[in-house]
This record gives structure tokens, sequence and C-alpha cells, in this order.
């Protein structure tokens, strides 16, 4: 059954809606059953007909939107193949900005962005959106997620792909996402099997293999846990399981880098969201740490593919004033200068 | 009995603000974790070893009913007497009615957390019983009068200096010794005399097999064995949740024991006890539940019963090695005891679920593959459901709810907030009334938030 919510979203020519998707699978059902059937080709064929007459008039589509969903998702069985089709090869792609990045971090967005499009992909940005709700989940505050986690997939439920420039927050979306939506949601299934970190969309889905850009400095990985341990894009010293190393693949294809190891290879910041302020002493004393053991290794760039680590580590660096700097994979990738990129614009 | 609620946070500023001493800590550790990973790279079936391990122990509490059933006929045909304990008051007052039984005065104990998690070293002893721990580290924090901080190395936290000033103390060893071989030589001598004058064994138990009514104990010193030989009376107790149901099982676990626990491949000793050793000695099987069947019956959080007590999870947890076993305040600490101990009180230990950074490395090392840090997250939903989130911080997550749900009022705030930043006196914005600014800078704010650049720089 289409989702029996009317949001008052106006879906446009083109767009597709979490009903149309429902819609768009029942035909594509009906389209491959009605293959071997005479009556169902007969069926399909007038399901069509009246959908390309009602579409012909704008006015119309209008009225019927106001009328119900079910007559607009008839509207769309047409276009919803060809919206797809079309958003698939144009690539395009929902950029979700984390809250913090958006107001604190802006460049790596920007960075996240431009890298984007010089590959290629149309990225659009879901104006709207604002957080993921992790903050409130990982309190244990499952009832003030709750709308947050519904707006959101709501939001991006339109698009094809999505694009998020931070492990936890695609972590959040992906693995924590279940507890506010009934398993067959469809726009759930879709939002939750289509949000991607920026490096895993770049590996996985875009499989790019040559970048044409410099970074001649020294640089040394930190391996954030949601993208680690959750998202699973790296080996990790305690498991035994060989995995792709899938930030380092990306960032390998970056002329000049000269890479620093860190002891202890994927040992947490101690960031942690509200542990930070919750166990102040314990997250400090990780964070040193992890600076120390960074700035040993004789690295002058302490990357990451998820800025939160970083505006911890980067906390601490100023407070203490360490000699050495942080910058977000994304802003790497794009050649932003060093002594540029820890500032935030 | 009503606990007092523990702090974590307070609990470990007192370890962390010594700063060498953590360091020194966390860095033990850590050598340890490294062993055990060392280890599990030698077995190329390590992560296939977890997953049968874990299905094994699902197994096992799902029919937990018959596999004690089975274990006590088996072991009863064996000649041992089983007792069963509902809790730790139960399980004092069994063991207590058989040392009485012989008129015991002195009795010695090989590691038990269980016995530990009774407190029945304290039963005894206001019982006129003389309790000696044997296993080492037990030995050194019982004349310390410390609890263990580590529940497979208990005195961990200890520096072989203090050891030295202990033993100087208690065993007549010269003052300012420190050489760990001397130490332990000097423990040994005095250990076997008390070994000598034992009149009961008490041990733990590994793992108790269900098929044959026996059961298995594992020491690096062989303190079990020596406890149990030479006295006529031996006393195992164990939680219930100890059982794995066919000898054939055992390897599974033996695999994954000392590896994930010290990174050794197996302990020194991994004794096996079929009944009482001969018609003259006894031998008492305590089982106890204490709060285990109730936690079986949470579908939350029963995989907790995987657990073989092996420490792993405290080796790699990031907190555990900074703030020391003792910040817990609990008989089982770190990651796995921070699910246990809001089981038997919530209100006590609500702020263990959250002295964690959910970085997930426990779950990765657990060799039963217990699912700690989504464990730990259920938790806090948990305690927020009962009402124990503090009224700032519910009122605090209230607010951010509505934020992210109104994004005039998400952009109007972080707004509010850049400017802020950037313009008010360094006293009002970095101070010690701000838990993040006590250690860190706040980033500096940008000019623009993102959708203020992208409506000027990419729309229309």
């Amino acid at each position: 059954m289409p989702p029996a919510r009317s949001n008052g979203i106006v879906y446009l020519r083109g767009q597709r809606s979490p009903a149309s998707d429902y819609h768009a699978r029942r035909v594509q059902e009906k389209f491959s059953s009605g293959g071997r059937n005479f009556v169902g080709i007969i069926r399909i064929s007038l399901e069509t007909a009246v959908s390309v007459f009602r579409s012909m008039s704008c006015a119309g589509f209008i009225a019927l939107h106001r009328v119900g969903f079910s007559a607009v998702c008839r509207l769309y069985c047409l276009n919803a193949h060809f919206a797809r089709f079309i958003q698939l090869v144009r690539m395009t792609v929902a950029l979700f900005v984390p809250c913090y990045l958006d107001q604190f971090y802006p460049d790596v967005p920007i960075a996240t962005l431009e890298l984007l499009e010089r590959l290629g992909v149309e990225v659009v940005y879901p104006e709207g959106q604002t957080c993921c709700g992790q903050p409130m989940a990982n309190t244990g505050c499952n009832s003030e997620t709750e709308p947050v986690a519904k707006r959101f997939v709501e939001m991006f439920a339109d698009y094809e792909t999505i694009v998020c420039p931070s492990g936890s927050c695609t972590a959040m979306v992906r693995q924590h996402y279940g507890d506010y939506f009934a398993d067959d949601d469809p726009a759930y299934n879709h939002v939750r099997d289509r949000t991607f970190d920026l490096c895993e969309y770049l590996h996985d889905e875009l499989q790019v293999s040559e970048l044409d850009v410099q970074f001649p400095h020294r640089v040394s990985l930190h391996k954030s846990c949601h993208g680690l341990r959750e998202l699973r894009m790296a080996s990790c010293s305690e498991s035994m399981t060989p995995r792709v190393d899938k930030v380092r693949s990306i960032l390998d294809l970056v002329g000049g880098i000269q890479w620093c190891q860190p002891e202890r290879d994927d040992e947490c910041c101690g960031f942690g969201g509200t542990f930070a302020v919750n166990e102040p002493d314990v997250s400090a004393a990780m964070g040193r740490d992890r600076v120390q053991d960074h700035i040993q290794s004789g690295s002058e760039v302490l990357a990451s593919a998820d800025m939160s680590c970083l505006m911890h580590l980067q906390g601490l660096i100023r407070r203490e004033k360490r000699p050495i700097q942080v910058m977000h994979v994304a802003q790497i990738l794009v050649g932003r200068p060093v002594y540029n990129a820890a500032e935030t614009h | 009995m009503k606990l007092p609620i523990v702090d974590h946070p307070t609990a470990a500023h007192e370890f962390i603000v010594n700063d060498e001493r953590s360091e020194w800590h966390d860095k033990a550790l850590w050598f340890v974790r490294s062993k055990r990973d060392k280890q599990a790279h030698t077995v190329p079936e390590w992560e296939y070893l977890r997953s049968v391990a874990s299905q094994i122990k699902t197994h096992t509490v799902a029919n937990l009913g018959q596999y004690l059933a089975e274990f006590e006929k088996n072991a009863t045909a064996l000649g041992a007497t089983i007792h069963w304990a509902a809790d730790a008051d139960e399980h004092n007052d069994i063991v207590l009615k058989i040392l009485k039984k012989h008129g015991t005065r002195r009795i010695v104990k090989s590691k038990s957390m269980l016995t530990e998690e009774c407190g029945l070293n304290h039963c005894l002893e206001a019982n006129g019983i003389d309790v000696v721990d044997t296993d080492l580290g037990e030995r050194i924090v019982q004349l310390r009068e410390e609890t263990p901080s580590h529940i497979v190395l208990p005195a961990i936290h200890i520096k072989k200096e203090e050891v030295g000033e202990t033993f100087h103390e208690h065993l007549g060893t010269e003052e300012g010794a420190s050489d760990p071989k001397y130490l332990t030589e000097a423990a040994r001598g005095h250990l076997r005399g008390k070994f000598l004058a034992g009149e009961v064994g008490i041990t733990g138990v590994n793992f108790a097999i269900a098929e044959t009514g026996g059961f298995v104990v594992c020491t690096n010193e062989g303190n079990a064995d020596l406890g149990v030989s030479l006295p006529r009376v031996h006393i195992a107790c164990m939680g219930i949740e100890k059982l794995i149901p066919r000898f054939g099982d055992l390897a599974v676990f033996t695999r994954l024991l000392a590896r994930s626990a010290t990174g050794q491949p197996i302990t020194t000793y991994t004794s096996h006890f079929h009944g009482p050793r001969d018609p003259e000695s006894e031998l008492h099987i305590v089982l106890v539940d204490n709060g285990r069947s109730r936690l079986r019956g949470s579908k939350e959080f029963r995989d907790a019963l995987h657990c073989i007590r092996c420490g792993a999870c405290m080796n790699t947890c990031p907190v555990y090695r900074r703030s020391g076993g003792h910040s817990y305040h609990a008989t089982v600490p770190g990651p796995i005891g921070s699910v246990l101990s809001p089981t038997r009180d919530p209100k006590s230990y609500k702020s263990l679920p959250y002295a964690c950074s959910l970085c997930g490395s426990c779950s990765d090392v657990c060799p039963v593959k217990i699912p700690l840090h989504h464990q730990l997250l259920a938790w806090r939903k948990e305690l927020v459901g009962k009402g124990l989130l503090s009224f700032g911080k519910r009122l605090s997550m209230r607010g951010a709810s509505l934020l992210f749900r109104y994004p005039m009022l998400f952009t109007t705030a972080g707004k509010i907030g850049r400017t802020g930043l950037k313009w008010a006196p360094r006293w009002m914005t970095h101070n010690r009334l701000n838990k993040w600014t006590i250690a860190r800078e706040l980033p500096e704010p940008p000019a623009e938030s993102f959708r203020e650049w992208y409506k000027k720089n990419r729309k229309g």
C-alpha cells in the first residue's frame, strides 16, 4: 500500500516520491508478470493510457494532487521509470551535510561538493535538512530522535543516492534508524540502502581510479570508529577479517602524500559525541594521546573522514599549541592548501 | 541492599589526574591487547571460532534448564554434590554450611569472580574463617585490603614498587624491593605454607560440561590445582551461564580464552575435574543464579550471558585503560561490567553505560561476540525510559530535537552561536562551566554557514 499520509510536498515532474517508488515497483512487477499474461498486458496498457491522459493537464495535475495520493501515484507510473533512468544517467546525488559541518566547518561540505562536481556528479543540496538525530539517539533519547529521523527520511527519500562527508552520520542512518520505522517501510529502506559516506561512494559507487590533485605533505590518517567499525571502511587491528581500506585507497590517488603511521592504528580519539562533555577527563586524555601519537609519527597533517573526531582533536591541538593541523579527507582530495584548511572557511 | 550511586566521571578523574599513572596503566593494558592481536593472527579461523563460540553459547542459554538438569545428573553420577543458589546470600550460606559441617577454620581460594560477586570473603571472615586468595594478583589486593581492578589481572593497577612495600609489611621481604622474581619467590614461599594449612579448597569454574558432569578450571599458576589437591573437600562455585553442552565444544572455548585474555595460546594449567578424586574426598558444586535467569529473559541483553570472563573487552577499552577498574565501583568493570551492573541496579550504575565513546572495539574483541557497544547504547535507552537521565540533559535533548525539526530555528540558533562565539569575550565562552572548554578550544566560527554559501554560490 502506498503511504497513507499526505505531507503537502508538491512532487514536481521528474522527481520520485516514496509513493511513486512503491508504485514503480508494482508496475515493474506487473510488467514482468503481464508479459506472460494477455489480461495483464491489457490492464497495464489501460493504466498507462489513463495516466498519460491525466498528466497532460497541468491544472488537472494540481487538482489531482489535492484530490489524493493514489491519483498522483497513477500519474507517475510512467514518469517514475523515466525519472529514475535520468537520475542514474546523470548521477544525481543529494548532499547530506551534518549539522555541525553546516554551521561550523562549511569548507568540508564545500570541498565535498566541488569534488563531486569535478567528478561529473550532479549534486543537489536539499535545503530543509538539519541533522540525522545522532546526538539524541546516542544519549538514549529515542522519543526525541524519532521526529528528526522521520523528517530526514522524508526529505531524502526522493533521491537516488545520498552522500555524506561523515562516517558517523552515515552509520546513524544506515544502522540505527531501524528503531523508528517499520521493517518494510519503502522510504526508510531506500534511504538506508542508498546513503553513503563520501569515501565509500567514491570507492564503491563511482569507483574513482584517478584524481588530478597534488598534496605534497606528511599526512597521517585517523581512522574514525564509526567509519571503521560500523561502516567497515577498512580493516581494524583487533579484527582478523581483512577489508579494503576505502579512505586510504582514495587518498592514494592524490600525488605527493608522504604517509606517516601512528603507533596505534585505530584507537578511538575520545570524542564520542556527548561523551566529550559527560566524561571530559577521559575524552581529553584519549584525544591528547592520539595527537601525540600522530605528532611523533612525523606527520604535519592529521587527516580523517570524520570531522567530528577532528573537531575534538583540533580543540586540543589549538589549546595546547601542538605542531600539527587537522584536515578532512574531502579537503585533501580537492587540494586545499595546508595552514588554510584548519580554518573553517 | 541499597548501593551508592556510582559517578564514573568523578571516579575516573581521581585516576586520570595522575597523568603518569594513568599513562602507565594504559600502556600496560594496551600491551596485553597487542599480545592478544598477535595470537589471534596465528589462528586463521579466528573469526569463525568466535562465531561458533557465540552460537554454542546462544544455544546453551536458550536451553539452559535442560543443560543444567543434564549437568546435575551427570555430576551427581560421578559423586559430586550439586547445590543450587538463587542469589548471593544463598550461595554464601551454602558454602558456610559446608565449611561449618567440617569444622573448617582456614580455606584457600583460587580466583573466582563469582565469589567476588557474592562477597564470599567478607561472609566467611565474619564467621571466623581465614580466607587466603591464592592467585598472586588476588593475594596482593587481599593483603592491601583492596578489590580487584580487572577480572583476569586483579593487581594490574599496582606497580611493582608498591607490591614490594606490601610484601615488606606482610611477608617480611626487604624494604624497597621491587624485583618481580624476588617478590614472586617470596609470595610462593608464603603461599606454600597457606596451601599446606588449608583445610578446604574453593575454586571457580571456567567451563562446566553438561554431557560429562565435569568442569574445567584454567590458571597460569596452578594455584587451583594445588589448592584442591591437598584438602579433602573441594567447593567449586559457578554462575549458571558457565555451562557448555558437550565435551567436544570445550576446545572452541579453550582456544579462545587464553588468547583473548592474556595473549597466550593456552593457560599453563587447564584442569579437568570429574567428581571427587577418591572415596574419602568431597566435591561440592554450587550453581548460582543471582540475576542470571532474569538477564536471560531480556531479549536485548541476554547475549551478555555468553561472557566467559576473559577481560579482552577491558584490555581494549580506551576508557577502562585510562580510568582504571576501580572507577566503575563494580565487581566486574569495563564494557561487560557496564552492561551487567545496571541489570543488578540501574540507578546506582546509571553512569556506566555512558562511560563509553561507542568506539565498538570491545564488540570486535569479544570471543563470544557479545554486541557490547550496541548493548551499552541500548542501556542508555533503558535508563532514559526509566527516567534516570538527569533533568538538564533531558532538557537539552528536547531543545536539540526542537531545533532539528525546524530549519528556521536551527539556522537562527546556528547564526546566534557563530556570532556569539565571534564577538563574546573569552571568559564567556571558555570557562569551567562549559565542559568542552576545560581542555579544548571551541571551533573558530566561520563567516557563513554552508547553506548560506550554497545560496550565494550554487543556487539559481
